[in-house]
Parts: structure tokens; sequence; C-alpha cells
């Protein structure tokens, strides 16, 4: 563990060279260039406010604020935190893929390609979390619960990563792996209270306990983390946010060592 | 003293496992009922042990596939040995094939940070040497432009510039330098030569033997994976001459086998001429009148010609010209001159042309032949470029075409008054 760290930490430079790359390559040769990171997430929200407000009136719990009703925020709200999750589960496969000749090639600790492809996750996260708190202060539903977002962000960070990892490794043997990804996060999040609200579910059905469920899921405990500290503005439990810092350290640590251990040889898999 | 040990290689053996060999998805590995027995695979290096003195260049030689650049690799670090251990001390710099460590769609200068980090060096770092590299590659119009635009021999000038110009403890130089041109190449070596004044390990794959033999001190050679020999580069470069060259032996042999079946049949091609002598067969020999496959450079030996006469000739001219695979007309010898021939009797014979001491280098060549009358205005047989002949390397090797004759005095300081 502690050689890792230090090998990590010796490619800095490395690790920074790959960000720079990835945030470049990503919006080269549009017009808009980097508003687009700005577009998106609003285009979002705009489709959400006419989907869910409009056309299903769907009703969103009060934001802390006491008078906003704004599906699409608390739409939003989730999402910021689902996006990073999603981001962290799916790239670590597309960045090591990315690095799949220079591997062969050069000599390179190949997780600072996934600490790299992390960084630039982590700036696209930073402008939609940005956007949103930009709005959150423009309709007045302000408060210090806002101090825990960083925390949140970090951990949802650390435990998406530690799966991440691990598929990364096994999509370089079986490239199976990214498919069945694909369609598990979906299912994973449509289980998540994102695009409804937790109650909407019944606490028992098929004489399954799907309330208790509901809240074994890791994600739903961030989302709802996330929700509490921007859209509802109330204080999250201790428990809730101990146990999401235990989460995402558990599965960073655990996550990381394995890719470490098998990546040696990765470069001829890819 | 013992000197100081850059890399050692103990007993070091890479499998690579081979395409059938692996599963690639999911189905496959449940369904593939099949054993996966740990000798399948393929093995590039078996048992390879071998110790690089610091501050030495070291040539690894061998024909395609013996495994020398996947030993390069082991070096790098970028494959793991299957068994056994490689240790290399110090920061390591490569140059493993073309392009090595390029991301094209980033451009030239972009690349240049991006190898830069690889290697560790920082930002700061590199700023302070990218301008010496542009310039060493020589590349400063395209510098800017997206690498995967650059010509093949641009990916090795910038390559090639960046590998030498971190500061690398260890070069690793697989056989990528011919692409370059004459000029550069020769910078190239200029600067192998700079490193390694400045106490670098430089270890490289070639093909050519005089460069190893004149770049490196030690060397390796390596057959199929397991090394043959290690040593100083001149003994490692003669022992895998010789073993080329008996290989090559054999393999004309037994082409020379299939010509002696023949060997009483004209000389297939077209034959010019009158007719009443012609030159039905050529032979190589050496000095004890043996029969050999090929010529050796720097040895003596005879060209036999064999003629068949219809009827009784005076005093006819035998010629034969050498010609360079290529059709490049090297040299020509006649019997005009040096040899009255006297009077032919009808009927079979030959004439040889004793040679002390063969000048031309190693490569493929044809014999011309041509019978004419005493005075050259009658031609009675005339082959154009149709028997082949070998040359293989005598003793080391030199370039061009024929080997002059002679020898560097010592050097004598001129001093201007």
């Amino acid at each position: 563990m502690r050689a890792q760290v230090q090998t990590i930490w010796d490619s800095r430079p490395l690790i920074g060279n790959f960000a720079q790359r990835d945030l470049k390559a990503r919006y080269r040769r549009s017009i808009l260039g980097w508003a687009w990171s700005m577009i998106n997430p609003l285009a979002t929200i705009a489709i959400y406010t006419l989907v869910f407000g409009v056309i299903f009136k769907a009703a969103p719990p009060v934001a802390g604020n006491g008078s906003t009703r704004s599906f699409a925020l608390y739409l939003f709200t989730g999402l910021v935190t689902w996006n990073l999750f999603f981001t962290m589960v799916m790239g670590p496969m597309d960045w090591l893929a990315g690095v799949a000749d220079l591997l062969k090639k050069v000599r390179f600790p190949p997780d600072a390609a996934i600490f790299g492809g992390t960084l630039s996750g982590v700036v696209q996260s930073l402008i939609e979390a940005a956007v949103l708190m930009v709005i959150m202060i423009g309709i007045g539903n302000v408060s210090w619960t806002y101090l825990l977002l960083p925390y949140v962000l970090a951990t949802t960070l650390l435990f998406g990563l530690g799966i991440g990892f691990v598929l990364a490794i096994a999509n370089a043997h079986f490239r199976d792996i990214k498919h069945l990804t694909g369609i598990a996060m979906n299912v994973w999040f449509f289980l998540t209270p994102i695009v409804y609200p937790p109650d909407l579910l019944p606490d028992e059905k098929w004489g399954l306990p799907l309330g208790r469920m509901v809240r074994l899921n890791p994600m739903f405990q961030y989302v709802e983390a996330t929700r509490d500290s921007v859209y509802a503005l109330n204080w999250s439990s201790g428990l809730r946010l101990l146990s999401l810092g235990v989460m995402a350290v558990i599965s960073f640590v655990i996550g990381w060592t394995f890719f470490v251990r098998h990546s040696v040889d990765i470069s001829e898999e890819l | 003293m013992v000197a100081e040990i850059a890399i050692s290689v103990d007993s070091v053996s890479k499998r690579f496992k081979l395409a059938e060999d692996r599963a690639n998805s999911i189905k496959e590995l449940m369904v593939s009922r099949r054993r996966r027995n740990a000798e399948s695979g393929f093995w590039a290096v078996r048992d390879v042990s071998l110790e690089i003195p610091r501050g030495t260049t070291f040539g690894l030689v061998g024909h395609n596939g013996s495994g020398k650049s996947t030993l390069l690799r082991l070096m790098a670090g970028i494959h793991q040995p299957t068994s056994g251990r490689i240790e290399a001390r110090g920061r390591i710099s490569s140059l493993l094939e073309l392009g090595s460590g390029f991301h094209p769609d980033l451009t030239g200068r972009e690349n240049i940070y991006l190898n830069g980090a690889m290697l560790g060096l920082n930002k700061r770092h590199m700023r302070t040497i990218v301008d010496e590299i542009v310039d060493f590659s020589g590349l400063h119009e395209f510098i800017d432009q997206p690498v995967k635009v650059y010509s093949s021999g641009m990916y090795v000038r910038l390559g090639f510039a960046v590998a030498v110009h971190v500061e690398p403890e260890i070069l690793l130089v697989d056989e990528v330098m011919a692409v370059g041109d004459e000029e550069f190449q020769r910078r190239c070596f200029d600067h192998m030569y700079k490193l390694r004044r400045d106490g670098a390990t430089v270890v490289f794959v070639s093909h050519s033997l005089s460069m190893v033999e004149s770049m490196c001190e030690n060397a390796a050679w390596l057959d199929h994976g397991s090394l043959m020999e290690t040593g100083p580069a001149v003994e490692v470069c003669q022992s895998y001459l010789s073993r080329v060259n008996d290989a090559e032996a054999e393999r004309i042999s037994a082409e020379q086998a299939e010509m002696d079946a023949g060997r009483d049949v004209e000389l297939t091609g077209e034959h010019r001429g009158s007719g009443e002598i012609r030159i039905y067969h050529v032979d190589i020999l050496d000095p004890q009148w043996n029969r050999v496959p090929h010529a050796r450079t720097g040895e003596p030996l005879r060209i036999r010609l064999w003629y068949d006469a219809a009827v009784p000739i005076d005093n006819p001219r035998f010629a034969f010209d050498l010609f360079q695979e290529e059709g490049v007309h090297i040299a020509g010898a006649s019997t005009q001159g040096q040899l009255k021939t006297g009077e032919i009797q009808a009927g079979q014979g030959f004439i040889d042309f004793v040679v002390p001491n063969w000048p031309v280098n190693p490569g493929s060549y044809f014999i011309g032949v041509a019978v004419t009358d005493s005075d050259g205005l009658h031609t009675f047989d005339h082959v154009d470029r149709i028997v082949p002949v070998k040359v293989a390397a005598g003793g080391s090797s030199d370039r061009g075409l024929v080997r002059i004759e002679g020898s560097f005095e010592p050097p004598v300081a001129h001093e201007v008054s």
C-alpha cells in the first residue's frame, strides 16, 4: 500500500498530463468548446423540468427554503452525484484501454492513467455542481449544509472508483464486462430513487421489505446525502455520513490494491 | 575493482499466451473444457542470464524472432518475466519501435511533455529541455502539428530526440534508427557516444554486426529465446557470424546439390553466338579444388569455366563478368592480352581463373560468360548474367561492394607553427 502510494505520488506529472489530454480532447474541434460542459447540465435541467414538471406533474418534496417545489432541481441534485459515480465506475475501463498502446511501449504505472481520467472526471463534476449551486443560490435555497457537499462528492468518487478499478482489470480480460456493466448500471440507476422520490416506493411489495432494501443500496445513501446538503438543507445523520466514508474507503482501498496487483502484465491483455 | 552492474538479468524466461489459449469472453471461459496447461504458449525468452556493467554499451544480436526485442522490453519493464528476476538500476529511457510512446492526436510538443512525464520529469524540467529536443529532431515547422501527420522518419527523429535528451541513466534502443537518413543516423551515434561518455548505459538491438562490433564493449547472442553466447562484442559477433555462415552454407550446398544434378546440361538461359564452342557450366572452387557453395570475402578461390567444343578452335578468348544482383557491373576478366589459349581440341574441358584474394563483399551476384575468336570479332558463345554466385563474409565485414586492399598507418600529429 505504501509503495503504491509512493509510486503514484511520483507519477504526478504523468497524471496531470493524462488529465490534461483528456480535457483537451473532450471538446476539441467544437465551436462552443468548454461552454458545452455548462450547456449540457443546463439542458438536462430544462428537459427534466419540461418532462416531469409540465407533462408528468410529479410532486417533489419541498426544498429547504420552504417554498420551492422543483422536480427538475430535485432530480438534478441526485444526478450530480449519480453522474460522478457513473463516470468513476465506467471510466476506468476506457481510461485503461486508452493507454493500451502506450503501455506496450513504455513502462509507467497503469493506475496513473486511471487517476488522470479521474481528475478530468472531477472537473466535469465540479462544473455540474457549480451550475447546481448557482441555481440554488439564485432561488434562495442556501444553508450551511452546503459545507457537506464536498465530503459527499469525494466519498461518492472514491466509492465508485474502487468499483471502477476492479472492472477495468476484469474488462481487460473479458470485453463482455463493459457491456454487462452498462446494463447493470442502468438497473442500478432505476433501483436508486433518483428520478422518483423514495417515499413513492411502497414499504412492502410481494412480501419483500422494499423500503429497507432501498436503504441498503449504498447509492441511495450518497444521493440522499447530496439532497440533504443542497436541496432539503437538512444535516444528514452522523451515521449516514460515517457510513458514506467507510464504504468509500473500503471500496477504494480494495479496488486500487486489486488493480495494482493485477495490472503488472496488463499490457499483454489489452 | 568490480564494475557496478546497471542491469542484471537472472535466469529470466518469458512466455506469451497465444491467442488460442486464452479465453476472450466469459462465454469462452465457461464453454471451454480444454485444460490450460502451464506449458502452452510461446516461450520468447528462455532462461537468460547476463549482466550489463554501468557505463558500457551492450549489443543484442540474433536472427528475427530470437527474443532480442522481448528481452529489451523485459529490461524496460514493459513485460514482466514469467520466471526469473530482472533488475535495472537507474532511470530508463527507451526507444522500442516507431513512434513508441506517442499519442497520435497530440502535437509533437505535447508528446514531448507526455514522454517526459512518463519518465517522471515535471513540466518545469521539461520546459528547460524542450527547445533542445526540437532542435535535435529538426522538426521546427511540424512540432505543433499532431504526430499522426508525421512521416515514419519524423517519428523516429522525434522519438530519438526525446529518448536521449531526458538524461537517461539507461537507454534501450531497438532497431529503429535505420529509418532516419544518413545525416540523422550519424547524429544519433554521436549522441549515443556522448551519453556513454557521461556514464549512461546503452543497450541496443541491431542486425548490423559491424555496428555492434564498433559500438559495443559487450554483446549477447540470442537464438530462439536462448542465450547462445555473451561476452566481448567482437567475439560474440564472430561466433554469430560463423553460425550464420554455416547455416547459409548448408542451405547453399542443398541448392548446389540441385544444381549438380543438372551439371551436364547446358547453362540455362539464352546462349548467343555461333555455338562452335559453348560454356556449359561454371564452378566456384576453393584452393584445394573442392567445389564450394559460396565465395568468401578475402579468401582465395578459382572460377572454373567448363566448355564444350564441337570443332577444334584456334586460340579462343574466354571472358567472364561479375554483376551485382541489381545489375551493377562490378568487374570482368578476359584471357585477352594475358594468355594465349592455343588450339582447343573438340570435346569438353575447363579453364580456371585464379583469385588470390576475393575482393567482393558479401551479397548475391551473377556471372556472365563469353567465348570469342582470337580477335574478339566473332562470338562463339555468350551467356548474360546467368550463374548465381553467393558471397559470404570471411572475417569481419566491410562496407560497399568491394574490399579495398590497404591499411591505415598510425596517426601522426601535425603541428602548425
